[in-house]
C-alpha cells in the first residue's frame, strides 16, 4: 500500500524521450541538489575575491584592489589585505562591489618576500616592485549570498594588464581581450587560475592548469637566474644595473615578461604581437619544468605543445626584421557576450567539430572514409607487400637452387624444404614455356598432369649442363589428394635462368591456379589468372646480393573462398643493398611501386610507392640467428620510407621514420621513436577525396633501464599538424599524450596537453589520470575564457567562464544546463 | 420553501438506510460518493483500502521494462494507477473522513506507446510509418479531511427515494506529477537516423526530478463530490457519484521543464560552415502549478434479480454500471447473491480491461479482487478493496 502512494519516478514521457534519442529525461535520474541552479537572488549579495599573488609565492605583500571606471581609468580602493606568510594567499571582501577591479600587490618594505623557484629561498623584493591583476566580478549565478571568485596576482597578470593598457585602457573589453592574448600564449587563464607553487608538493585536488601555472612562474625565475635571451635594450639595462641582487633580477625578469607583447592601435584596428623580451621564455620553461626542486609532478618538455608554441613564436620574432611575431587581432566581438552566450558557444563549436567527424548524424561519411581507407591499406597494401615478399623469397630460392644446382654444389633438382615456407622451386631441362595453359583460353584452361605449362613438355633437370630454367611454387591449402579432396590454389612463378640477360634481368612468367584430384584420381589444374610476365634481377659482389629489381605482374592468393583477391600484383621495385661496417644491411630503394589491379578492371584500386623521390632507406640489423645487435649496429639501424598511397577511398602521402633502436626483452631490435609526417586523404558519403590530417604524427617510448617496451618505459604520442573536417574551419592542432611507469598501486600514468586553433579561438586541453581507472580528468579552455573539467569518476562537470559559474554538464543525462535554466543536449 | 429544505437537508431516514440496496453492489474500480450510510444515533466507524493499476498496452509496473507484452489497442491508450486509504466516521448523515490518495493517469496515442514498443524491443521495424505522439499524464498524491452530507429530496412515495450526497475535501497536496507530449517520430528500418520532431512539457514537485524547483515542494486544495441516489418501490435503484466534480489545487514552486527534441540538427552560418543544433534544447523553471484533479464518475443500475428472473430467489441482485475517469470508460456487469447467513458474494465483468472481479461481503468486512489473469505477474489490470466498518 504504501508504494502505491509513490508516482512512478520513471514513465511514458521519459521513455519517449529515450526513444527519440534525447537521454532519459528527468524523472528520477538526476541526483542534482537543486540548489545548484536555483535563481540568483537579486539583493544582499556579497563577493569575495581570493587568490594567491605570486611570482613565487609573494608572502606577507600588500594586495589592493580598486574599482575600475566604465571608461577605464582607475576608481577608489575598495579593500586591502596582506597575502598570507605561507604561501601568498589572499582573501578579499568587496562588500557589494561588482564590475571591474583591479587588483595591485605591493611590496611592504621590510616584510615581503618572494620564494625563488630557481634558488629555493626566500628573497627580498625591491620596493617599487609590484604587480597588477584586472578582472571583472559579477554576483553569483548559483544562487548563493556570496561569490567567491578566484583571482590571481602574477608577471602574466602583469603581461595582460601591460595589454590592456596599451590597447587603449582598461576597459571591460579590453581587460577580456588581454586575458585572452596570454591565454594564447601560456595555454592558461591568467586570472581566473590560482598557480601552485612549484617548490611545494601539489596537493590531490590541483589541477594541470594550476601545475602548469606554476611552472611558467617559475620559469620567470630561470630567466631571472640565467643570462638573458633578449636583446630588448630596456631589459639588458635592468639586468645590467641589477647586478646580483636576485631581487632586482627578478623585477627585470617579470618587467621583461611585461614587455613580451607589443600592442599596435595604428591601422584601425588594435593587434598585439609577442616580441624579443619573450626570447629565452620557452627555453626557461623546460628548465624550470626540468629542475629538481620542481615539486609540482606535472613535466612540461621540449615536446610539449606550451614549450613548442612558445619555440615557435620565438622563431618568429628571431625571423621578423622588426622583432615581432605574427599579429593577433584584439577585435574579440564574444567579449560583449554573456557568459552564458560563451559557454554555449563553446559547446556549439565541440558540437559541430563532432558531428562533421561523426558519419551518422549528419552523414558526412568521414569517419567512415577514413575507416574504409584504413580496411583497404589492411586489405590490399599489406597483402601485396606481404606477397611480394614471398615471391621475392621464392627468387631467392630459385637463385640458390640454379646457382647451386649448375655448379654441381647439389644434383637434386629440387629446392631444400623451408620452415614455415610453403613453397620450392624445381629445376628444368628444355624450351621455357611462353605461358600456362592453351592460348585461346588461358584464364579457366586446363593442363594435363606433367604438363602444368600449356603444350610444351616439361621434364625435371637431369644434369646441370641440360638446366634451362626454373620453376617455383607458393602454395595455399593442402595437398590435394583423392581422400581429402582439398583444392589448393598455388602461385607459380617460371625464371628464365638461360636467358642472355641472366642474372641481372631474368624474365619470368606467372600464374595463379588451383588444382584437386577428380574422382579418377588424376590431378586437375585450372588457371585463375592469365598469364603474368615480368623481370627478376639481381647483381653480387660475390657473396652477397649488391642490387636487386623485381618489375612486373604477380600473381594474388585467394582468400577464404578460394576466390582471387586480385587481378594481378603490379610490382616495381629497384634496391641497392649495402652491408655497413656496423654489420647491419642497408637498402636503398630507387623504386618501391606496388599495385593492385581488381578483377576485371583494367586501372590498380590500390597505388602505393615506397619510394617517392627515391628516398626510401630500410637499415636492418644482421639476421643471423643468435645475433644480438651490437651498440653500432642499433645505431645504424632505421627505417625512412617515402611513401604515397592512393586507394578510391583516399590515400596517405608523406615520410615514416622509424629509429632510436634498441633491444626489447628478447633481444630483438626495436624502434624507440616512429614518425609519420605527411597528410591523409579521404572519402566521405559524397565520394570526393579530401584532405583530412597534415601533420607529424610521433610516437617514442623511452625506458630508464634501456630495454624497449619494458614496463618503466614512459610512451609518448604527440601530433602536430591540422584536421580538416568537412563544412568546418580547419584546425591547427598539436596534441601529446604520455604514459608513463605507474606508481603504487595505480595504473599507469596517463598525461594529455595540446591545443588547437579554430577559426580564430584557441582550445587548451590538459588531462591526466591512471590508466584502467576513473580517476582521469580533462579540461578543455577556450580562450573565451570557457572552461570545463571532465573527471571520469564524476557525474557532473562545473562550466566556468572565467571563473565564473555558467553552468554544468550532467554526464548522467548527457545534457549541458547553463546557470540560466536553458539546457541542450551535449550531442 | 422551507419544508421542501428542511425535508432536503433532513438525514436519510433511518429505514431507508437500513435496506440502501447499492450496498449490494460490489465496490466501484473509481470512489464513489453514496448515500452516508446511517444506523442511529451512535457513530459508525469505517476504515476502506484500495488500489487499482490497469493498462491497454502494458502495465504500469513494466512501463519500465522491455515491453515483451505489449497489447495496446487502436486509438488512445490509457494507463491507470490509484490508490487511496480513508478512515471515516458517519452519524445522523454527516461523515467526516481523512483520506489519502494517489492517482496516475496517463493517456497517450498509440503512435507514443508503439514508439516506446519498438524502442525497448530494439525493433524499428514494429513502428514503421510515421507515427503521432500526444501524451497526457497527470499524478497527484493528496491527503485531506472530508465531510460528507447525505438527505433526501422528496418524491411522491410512489416514486421511491431520491438521496443527494455532497462532500467537501480539504487537501494537501504531497506530490503532484503532470507531463505532456506533442509531436511526431518516424523509425527507420534501414539503419538510417530516426526523424522526430517532438515538444514536452514535465512539471514534477519530487525532489528527485532536480531541477530549478522548490525540493519537495507541497500546496493545498479542495476538492468537492456530488452523489444522487434513486431507489424505486419495487427495488430498480440507481446512484450517480461524481468525485472531484470540482477541485482546486495549488502548489507553489514545481520543477517545470520544457524540452524539444527535434532531429532536424543540420544548419549552416553565413560562412557556410557547419552549424550543428543540439537533439534536445529546454529550459528549467519554477512554476506555480495550478490544477484539477481528474473528474471520476460513475454510474451504477441495480435491481432485484428475482425482477428479472422469477425463479431466482430474494437477495440476489444484478446492474450495470458506467465509470468515467479521464476519457477512460470502464462499463460493468455486476451480480450479488447471498451466500450464507450474514454473508454475500459479488462478481463483476469488465470488457475495458477484460477484468474479472469477485467479492466476498460480510456486514463487518468485504474484500473485492478484480484481475485479468489469474497470474497476477502478467495482469495487466489489476485491483483490490478492503472495507471495514464497526459496528456492524
Amino acid at each position: 500500500m504504501i508504494n502505491a502512494f509513490r508516482l512512478a519516478p520513471v514513465l511514458l514521457v521519459s521513455a519517449l524521450l529515450a526513444a527519440c534519442g534525447g537521454g532519459g529525461g528527468a524523472g528520477g535520474t538526476s541526483t542534482a541538489p537543486p540548489s545548484a541552479t536555483t535563481p540568483p537572488p537579486a539583493a544582499g549579495v556579497t563577493t569575495t575575491l581570493g587568490g594567491v599573488a605570486s611570482k613565487g609565492p609573494m608572502k606577507r605583500a600588500l594586495v589592493t584592489a580598486y574599482r575600475l571606471n566604465s571608461d577605464g581609468t582607475l576608481g577608489a580602493a575598495i579593500a586591502s589585505t596582506e597575502t598570507s606568510a605561507s604561501d601568498g594567499s589572499y582573501t578579499l571582501d568587496l562588500g557589494a562591489a561588482s564590475g571591474a577591479v583591479q587588483l595591485v600587490v605591493s611590496v611592504i618594505k621590510g616584510k615581503t618576500v618572494m620564494a625563488d623557484e630557481a634558488s629555493g629561498v626566500d628573497v627580498t623584493l625591491p620596493d617599487d616592485f609590484a604587480l597588477h591583476a584586472n578582472t571583472v566580478v559579477t554576483a553569483p549565478s548559483d544562487g548563493s549570498k556570496t561569490l567567491v571568485q578566484s583571482a590571481s596576482i602574477t608577471p602574466f597578470t602583469e603581461l595582460a594588464h601591460q595589454i590592456a593598457l596599451a590597447a587603449g585602457g582598461l576597459s571591460q573589453a579590453n581587460i577580456g581581450n588581454a586575458a585572452k592574448v596570454v591565454f594564447d600564449l601560456i595555454g592558461v587563464d591568467p586570472v581566473a587560475t590560482r598557480p601552485l607553487d612549484a617548490n611545494q608538493a601539489a596537493p590531490a585536488d590541483a589541477t594541470d592548469d594550476q601545475k602548469r601555472y606554476a611552472l611558467f612562474n617559475a620559469a620567470v625565475s630561470q630567466l631571472a637566474a640565467t643570462a638573458p635571451a633578449t636583446s630588448d635594450a630596456t631589459t639588458l639595462a635592468c639586468f645590467a644595473a641589477a647586478g646580483s641582487d636576485a631581487g632586482k633580477k627578478i623585477q627585470c625578469a617579470t618587467g621583461q615578461i611585461a614587455r613580451s607583447v607589443t600592442v599596435d592601435t595604428s591601422g584601425g584596428s588594435t593587434t598585439a604581437a609577442a616580441n624579443r623580451n619573450l626570447l629565452g621564455l620557452g627555453d626557461a620553461l623546460v628548465a624550470a619544468s626540468g629542475d629538481v626542486k620542481n615539486k609540482t609532478g606535472t613535466v612540461i618538455s621540449a615536446d610539449d605543445s606550451a614549450s613548442k608554441r612558445l619555440k615557435s613564436l620565438e622563431t618568429e620574432v628571431r625571423s621578423a626584421a622588426d622583432g615581432k611575431a605574427s599579429p593577433i587581432k584584439l577585435d574579440v566581438p564574444a567579449q560583449d557576450l554573456a557568459d552564458i552566450a560563451k559557454a554555449k558557444q563553446f559547446f556549439s563549436r565541440l558540437r559541430a567539430n563532432a558531428a562533421a567527424l561523426e558519419s551518422g548524424p549528419l552523414d558526412t561519411g568521414l569517419s567512415d572514409g577514413v575507416q574504409a581507407l584504413a580496411d583497404t591499406v589492411n586489405a590490399q597494401a599489406a597483402t601485396v607487400t606481404g606477397d611480394t615478399g614471398r615471391v621475392l623469397r621464392l627468387a631467392t630460392i630459385a637463385r640458390q637452387l640454379w646457382a647451386d644446382y649448375t655448379s654441381g654444389a647439389t644434383s637434386d633438382a629440387n629446392s631444400l624444404p623451408v620452415a614455415g615456407f610453403s613453397g620450392g622451386c624445381t629445376v628444368y631441362q628444355g624450351e621455357f614455356p611462353s605461358r600456362f595453359g592453351p592460348a585461346d583460353a588461358q584464364v579457366g584452361s586446363t593442363g594435363a598432369p606433367g604438363a602444368p605449362y600449356g603444350a610444351t613438355a616439361v621434364v625435371v633437370a637431369t644434369s646441370a649442363t641440360a638446366a634451362r630454367w626454373v620453376g617455383c611454387s607458393l602454395n595455399q591449402s593442402p595437398t590435394p589428394t583423392l581422400a581429402n579432396g582439398a583444392v589448393q590454389y598455388r602461385r607459380q612463378l617460371l625464371f628464365d635462368m638461360g636467358a642472355s640477360s641472366f642474372p641481372v634481368a631474368v624474365p619470368y612468367i606467372a600464374v595463379l591456379r588451383q588444382r584437386r584430384v577428380d574422382g579418377s584420381g588424376a590431378l586437375v589444374f585450372n588457371n585463375l589468372t592469365a598469364t603474368l610476365s615480368g623481370q627478376f634481377g639481381y647483381a653480387t659482389d660475390g657473396a652477397n646480393i649488391t642490387d636487386l629489381h623485381f618489375s612486373g605482374d604477380l600473381p594474388p592468393g585467394v582468400d577464404a573462398n578460394g576466390t582471387p583477391v586480385a587481378a594481378r600484383f603490379a610490382v616495381d621495385i629497384d634496391a641497392t643493398l649495402t652491408l655497413l661496417d656496423s654489420g647491419a644491411l642497408q637498402a636503398r630503394l630507387t623504386a618501391g611501386g606496388f599495385a593492385v589491379v581488381p578483377v576485371g578492371a583494367a586501372s590498380p584500386s590500390l597505388s602505393m610507392t615506397l619510394s617517392k623521390g627515391g628516398g626510401t632507406v630500410i637499415v636492418l640489423p644482421e639476421t643471423t640467428p643468435g645475433h644480438v645487435p651490437g651498440a653500432a649496429e642499433l645505431a645504424d639501424v632505421k627505417i625512412n620510407i617515402a611513401v604515397a598511397l592512393t586507394t578510391d577511398r583516399g590515400g596517405a602521402t608523406g615520410l615514416l621514420v622509424a629509429d632510436r633502436y634498441g633491444l626489447d626483452a628478447l633481444g630483438q631490435a626495436q624502434p624507440g621513436h616512429v614518425a609519420f609526417t605527411g597528410r591523409l586523404f579521404a572519402a566521405g558519403t559524397s565520394q570526393a577525396v579530401a584532405e583530412v590530417l597534415t601533420g607529424t604524427l610521433d610516437l617514442s617510448r623511452r625506458s630508464p633501464s634501456g630495454v624497449v617496451g619494458s614496463a618503466d618505459s614512459t610512451r609518448t604520442v604527440a601530433f602536430d599538424g591540422s584536421l580538416s573536417l568537412p563544412a568546418r574551419p580547419v584546425a591547427t592542432l598539436s596534441l601529446s599524450v604520455s604514459e608513463a611507469p605507474a606508481t603504487g598501486t595505480a595504473g599507469r600514468t596517463l598525461t594529455l596537453t595540446g591545443r588547437y586553433v579554430q577559426d580564430a579561438v584557441t582550445v587548451q586541453l590538459t588531462g591526466s589520470g591512471n590508466v584502467g581507472s576513473d580517476n582521469r580528468t580533462l579540461t578543455l579552455a577556450d580562450s573565451s575564457g570557457v572552461s570545463v573539467t571532465v573527471n571520469m569518476a564524476a557525474k557532473r562537470a562545473a562550466i566556468t567562464v572565467s571563473g565564473r559559474n555558467a553552468g554544468s554538464v550532467d554526464a548522467v543525462r548527457d545534457r549541458v544546463t547553463y546557470a540560466d535554466g536553458s539546457f541542450e543536449s551535449v550531442n | 420553501m422551507a419544508a421542501v429544505l428542511a425535508g432536503a437537508l433532513a438525514p436519510v431516514a433511518a429505514s431507508a438506510q437500513s435496506a440502501a440496496p447499492w450496498l449490494a453492489a460490489p465496490p466501484a474500480w473509481l470512489p464513489e460518493r453514496l448515500p452516508v450510510a446511517e444506523r442511529g444515533p451512535n457513530w459508525q466507524l469505517q476504515g476502506v483500502a484500495a488500489a487499482i493499476s490497469a493498462s491497454d498496452a502494458t502495465a504500469v509496473r513494466d512501463i519500465d521494462g522491455d515491453w515483451a507484452r505489449y497489447h495496446p489497442r487502436g486509438g488512445r491508450n490509457a494507463a491507470l494507477q490509484s490508490a487511496r486509504l480513508e478512515a471515516l466516521a458517519s452519524r445522523a448523515g454527516w461523515e467526516l473522513g481523512i483520506t489519502a490518495r494517489s492517482t496516475l493517469l496517463i493517456e497517450g496515442s498509440r503512435g507514443a506507446f508503439d514508439l516506446v514498443h519498438a524502442y525497448r524491443q530494439r525493433d524499428a521495424s514494429s513502428a514503421g510509418g510515421p507515427l503521432a505522439l500526444a501524451v497526457a499524464q497527470t499524478g497527484v498524491v493528496t491527503a485531506g479531511l472530508r465531510v460528507a452530507r447525505s438527505g433526501a429530496l422528496p418524491l411522491p412515495p410512489a416514486a421511491g427515494q431520491l438521496q443527494w450526497t455532497a462532500a467537501l475535501t480539504a487537501l494537501s497536496v504531497r506530490r503532484v506529477q503532470r507531463a505532456t507530449v506533442d509531436g511526431t517520430a518516424e523509425l527507420t528500418t534501414t539503419g538510417g537516423p530516426a526523424r522526430f520532431d517532438v515538444q514536452t512539457l514535465q512539471q514534477d514537485s519530487g525532489r528527485r526530478f532536480g531541477g530549478r524547483g522548490q525540493p519537495d515542494a507541497t500546496g493545498s486544495g479542495a476538492s468537492a463530490d456530488l452523489g444522487l441516489a434513486w431507489q424505486r418501490p419495487d427495488g430498480w435503484w440507481v446512484s450517480l457519484s461524481v468525485v472531484d466534480a470540482a477541485s482546486w489545487l495549488r502548489v507553489r514552486g514545481v520543477a517545470t521543464e520544457q524540452l524539444a527534441l527535434s532531429s532536424a540538427t543540420r544548419g549552416v552560418d553565413e560562412r557556410g560552415y557547419l552549424d550543428y543544433g543540439p537533439l534536445l534544447t529546454g529550459r528549467d523553471s519554477a512554476q506555480d502549478l495550478r490544477l484539477h484533479l481528474p473528474r471520476q464518475g460513475s454510474l451504477t443500475v441495480g435491481a432485484p434479480a428475482a425482477a428479472l428472473w422469477p425463479a431466482l430467489g430474494p437477495g440476489a441482485a444484478v446492474g450495470l454500471r458506467w465509470q468515467r475517469i479521464g476519457a477512460v470508460d470502464l462499463p460493468s456487469a455486476w451480480a450479488a447473491a447471498p451466500l450464507a447467513p450474514g454473508w454475500a458474494w459479488q462478481l463483476e465483468a469488465e470488457p475495458r480491461f477484460h477484468t474479472l472481479g469477485v467479492g466476498l461481503q460480510h456486514q463487518a468486512l468485504a474484500l473485492m479482487l478484480r484481475s485479468d489473469s489469474l497470474r497476477i505477474g502478467h495482469a495487466r489490470a489489476f485491483g483490490w478493496q478492503a472495507r471495514a466498518q464497526w459496528p456492524w
